[in-house]
């Protein structure tokens, strides 16, 4: 008994002779909160309730013992209530005052429903018996129901809710109808269903549905869990709690004898002792009660999600800047000439110039300002040294020469070794075009050489450009309004354009060398690209002939023909194979001289390393390419670097194959016993060390002069005087990129990868910056499969230095 | 000549100390018993704790600017240890000439020899005192024939097992 029952109970006894069982019996019958909150609001209102669920109860053929005496109590109680209430002490079972907004019980109607509902009382003498009857019917029903549980308590909560809103004025009516005297619980709760049914009140039914049966109680209340199971798992365990652990748990063995042998065998003679304890205990596992992920997981997830969600509204855009196929066939329809604009005003031009100018600007991916400064060449085939231009080879395809943006202001020795480069680039554009030509009578093959595509037009006045781009917006329109389609000049000068980058083993930039475009967003990365042009050719044709087939269009590339072109376009600073291969196996030979000093073959090794890190890695050459032993994680093959600018945005992870992590090592080993042997006499090597602060050997890559000379960081300058003057190795020291970059993408590694690794990004697409879904340790096991194959290709391979 | 010396007693940090260029003792010939870092581990062979031990027991002397002109070994092994800015005391020659410190440092090797036990042990000093000048070591050459407690004077910081071996080496 709480205690607050207990004081209710002695507080009685100053007045009245009222035992604590009879209290408590009451108490429980309406099933009273253990603080009796305004229970004296209740006390004058529970003898005619109970009186009238006495007769309800010898009606219904009930057991009435338990509300005759609860009557009594009830009677008695009313009697010494005036007592009662004076008494200062009791005040906490006093009517709150003010009256809450929800009355006397307020706050009480989740978790004591009918003890809520008994201190309802109705303004209406008419309806007052009606009223009191109803909640006698309430009481006995929830007495059926016994103890109630959360879960039940959940399903009564919105009845009786319900049912406080019968004493309003509104609601006066509906009582009416209820019987104001009692009534056998069975009929009373198919009358009180006539009543409220279809009525806004009808939930109060289901106080009677649930007290009729149990079972349909049971239903609810398990639908009611159903859906509390549906939502998502909730995670119980933080990120760093212990697993489930073992503890011993209280187990009947099966050997052991039952309680009624035990009691047998003890009734014959036999002592408690030898039964020995008839519960063993074993180990088991305590319940796990993860059943999802965890907090960080789920954080995890839901960034993951965030940036799924934040990288396909990137890509919405960028696919809506593009043409589809269906645009691609309105526009084909227009140049083969199934299509017709009849009353369509050409003016300035005529509209084969449009076709011309429209085909040449979608077979080029080219600008309408580039396509109409091209000069014309009627019947010439392109010489190495010819300009840009058309040229309309007699009963040939169409070939137009463009000019590559790869870097031009290098003089040929200091290209000793690179990989040739063409400045520019030829496009044999597909015989589809050259129908189409046919169709309109071949303008480009007719006349002699002229400066410009269309001789009316000169791309340098702006009047003149400011027409005939209104006509070819006129003409998209027509086309557009006419079909249904969403072409612009823009989406016809790029579709090929992206589909030759989205190819197997070519980029962007290399894309864009082989349009002869020089776009901002892909300007760095176009200046560390080379690109093969026949392999780009090939893809172009590709390309071509898949998207005639699309759309439904003749004139493809024969595929047995040669792409007939050749050659490289783009940077000029990469090294052949031959080059580095040789280089390698140079210092590798200079090593293995017996003879060197020691500080000879320090220079060597430093050489060899800062070279090997450099192709390996794709360091740019701005200082020594060493790493600090903090910056490597020799388990996933992952360095740091910070080669440029601003390191907060610029430090990047780079991929360190095997050979270059065990260079690093044979480096480090070589540095503790260069240390051991000229720490005590060379100052500068000694204050390397000091300014290094504990964090591991210096790995800083130098040359020494002599034991005591100081030391020198192999800078990029200096490191290009020792290769150019020792090795003739006269390519720049950041060739190295170059050359990665190009063998990557030979290899067929996504260009994402590769940039990354370069640390090549425009603004919005960082590699590792906090929108990108790009795993580090994915990283480093996608660039596993190419580079340490490419640095084995190119002779590199770990020297040991002058370690122990 | 060690009598002469004054020695004055500074705390300065560690970065201060600068590795003299005055004198260089023919290096191939040299070898020690350890090197200054851990083969495993990226930090020195001593602890930190071991290294500001070492540097207590066996303080660094120094001259002019800060060069350290006696203890470069000492130097040399808790180099990889230390922080720059470590606090350690170290004994200031104040008024040695530069031909003193010259002396001192080309001595400094057989010194080493004989405080740091080297695995060539006696010979080791044998040797290295052949590398050095006749004359400088026969200066010295009466202090170190000294008895075992005369040398433990003047080297406080001798184990018992070198003391055995110089004992054994010159008498």
């Amino acid at each position: 008994m709480s205690d607050a029952r207990l004081r209710f109970v002695k507080a009685v006894n100053e007045h009245r002779q009222v035992s604590e069982d009879a209290i408590a019996d009451l108490v429980d019958l309406i099933k009273a909160p253990p603080t009796l909150k305004s229970f004296f609001h209740h006390i004058p209102l529970l003898p005619q309730v109970l009186e009238a669920a006495v007769s309800i109860a010898e009606m219904s053929d009930m057991d009435s013992g338990r509300f005759r005496k609860t009557l009594a109590t009830a009677n008695l109680l009313a009697s010494a209530l005036p007592e009662l209430e004076d008494d200062l002490r009791y005040r906490e079972f006093r009517t709150p005052n003010p009256i809450p907004r929800f009355g006397p019980c307020d706050g009480l109607l989740s978790s004591h429903p009918l003890y809520s509902a008994l201190a309802e009382t109705t303004p209406f003498k008419n309806i007052h018996n009606c009223f009191v009857h109803l909640k006698a019917q309430i009481l006995l029903a929830m007495e059926s129901l016994g103890t109630m549980d959360q879960e039940l308590l959940d399903v009564l909560h919105v009845p009786f809710a319900t049912f406080r809103s019968l004493t309003k004025q509104s609601n006066k009516d509906l009582l009416k109808e209820l019987p104001d005297k009692p009534v056998p619980v069975a009929s009373f709760a198919a009358i009180v269903m006539a009543v409220f049914q279809k009525t806004k009140l009808q939930t109060v039914c289901k106080i009677f549905e649930v007290a009729e049966n149990p079972l349909r109680r049971k239903r609810l209340v398990k639908k009611k869990t159903a859906v509390r199971k549906q939502g998502l798992p909730h995670p119980v365990r933080e990120d760093d709690e212990e697993p489930a652990a073992e503890y011993l748990r209280e187990v009947l063995p099966s050997t052991a004898l039952t309680q009624k042998e035990s009691a047998d065998y003890i009734d014959h003679g036999g002592l408690p002792e030898e039964l020995g304890s008839d519960i063993d205990l074993e180990p088991v596992l305590a319940p796990d009660h993860y059943h999802g992920p965890t907090w960080r997981q789920l954080a995890l997830q839901a960034q993951q999600g965030h940036n799924r969600r934040a990288m396909l509204n990137q890509f919405c855009p960028l696919a809506w800047n593009q043409a589809n196929l269906f645009d691609l066939k309105v526009l084909f329809e227009f140049l083969d000439g199934r299509k017709q604009l009849d009353n369509f005003d050409y003016q300035p031009l005529a509209r084969e110039d449009v076709i011309v100018i429209l085909g040449l600007m979608f077979f080029t991916c080219n600008s309408l300002e580039r396509v109409l400064s091209l000069p014309v060449f009627p019947g010439c085939d392109p010489q190495l040294d010819s300009g840009e231009g058309v040229y309309q080879r007699k009963g040939k395809h169409v070939l137009v020469r463009l000019r590559s943006p790869g870097p031009g202001l290098t003089r040929p020795r200091d290209l000793q070794g690179a990989i040739p480069v063409t400045q520019y680039s030829t496009i044999k554009l597909p015989p589809f075009f050259s129908r189409c030509l046919a169709q309109i009578g071949n303008p480009l093959s007719a006349g002699a050489t002229r400066f410009l595509l269309i001789e009316t037009v000169n791309p340098a006045d702006n009047a003149s450009m400011n027409n005939v781009l209104s006509l070819l917006r006129g003409v998209m329109g027509e086309l557009n309004s006419g079909a249904g389609a969403r072409l612009s000049l823009g989406r016809v000068s790029s579709y090929l354009l992206f589909r030759v980058a989205e190819a197997p083993h070519s980029d962007l930039p290399g894309a864009m060398l082989y349009f002869g475009r020089n776009d901002k967003f892909a300007r760095t990365r176009i200046h560390y690209t080379l690109a093969d042009s026949g392999l780009l050719a090939a893809t172009y044709r590709t390309c071509t002939n898949t998207l005639l087939d699309g759309v439904d269009c003749i004139g493809r590339f024969d595929p047995e023909e040669p792409a007939g072109t050749s050659g490289y376009l783009g940077t000029p600073f990469c090294p052949e194979e031959d080059t580095v291969r040789r280089l390698a196996a140079e210092l590798q030979a200079k090593l293995n001289v017996k003879s060197l000093s020691m500080i000879d073959y320090h220079n060597y090794i430093a050489l060899y390393t800062s070279m090997l890190i450099s192709f390996g890695t794709g360091y740019r050459a701005i200082h020594d390419p060493a790493f600090r032993e903090m910056e490597i994680d020799p388990q996933w093959g992952i360095g740091v670097i910070a080669d440029k600018g601003t390191a907060d945005y610029r430090t990047r992870y780079v991929y360190l194959a095997p050979v270059v992590l065990d260079q690093i090592r044979f480096y480090r080993e070589h540095m503790q016993a260069m240390y051991a042997h000229l720490g005590v006499i060379n100052p500068s090597l000694f204050d390397l060390v000091k300014t290094n602060d504990c964090e591991g050997v210096p790995l800083n890559l130098f040359w020494l002069a002599d034991e005591v000379a100081t030391l020198e960081l192999m800078t990029p300058g200096k490191t290009k005087v020792l290769l150019k003057n020792e090795f003739n190795y006269a390519i720049r020291l950041n060739a190295g990129r170059h050359y990665l970059k190009y063998h990557l993408i030979k290899a067929g590694c996504s260009p994402e990868l590769v940039e990354a690794q370069l640390g090549h990004w425009e603004a919005g697409q960082e590699p590792w910056g906090p929108f990108s879904n790009l795993d580090p340790l994915d990283f480093a096991r996608q660039m596993a499969g190419y580079i340490p194959d490419i640095m084995k290709c190119s002779g590199w391979r770990a020297l040991k230095g002058k370690g122990r | 000549m060690f009598e002469g010396i004054e020695l004055e007693y500074k705390i300065i940090s560690f970065n201060q100390v600068n590795l003299s260029p005055i004198v260089v003792p023919n290096v191939p010939e040299v070898t020690y018993s350890c090197y200054p870092w851990h083969p495993d581990r990226n930090a020195g062979v001593l602890t930190r704790d071991g290294a500001l031990l070492l540097l207590k027991l066996y303080p660094l002397i120094l001259w002019d600017k800060n060069y350290c002109v006696v203890g470069r070994r000492v130097l040399h092994l808790v180099g990889p240890s230390l922080k720059s800015d470590d606090e350690i005391k170290v004994g200031y020659m104040t008024k040695a000439s530069k031909e003193d410190v010259i002396k001192l440092m080309k001595l400094e090797p057989l010194i080493n020899q004989i405080a740091f036990a080297t695995p060539a042990g006696g010979k080791g000093i044998f040797e290295t005192s052949r590398l050095i000048d006749k004359q400088l070591v026969a200066s010295v050459s009466q202090s170190l024939t000294q008895s075992v407690e005369v040398v433990s004077k003047m080297l406080s910081d001798c184990g018992i097992s070198t003391l055995f071996k110089l004992n054994a080496q010159f008498k």
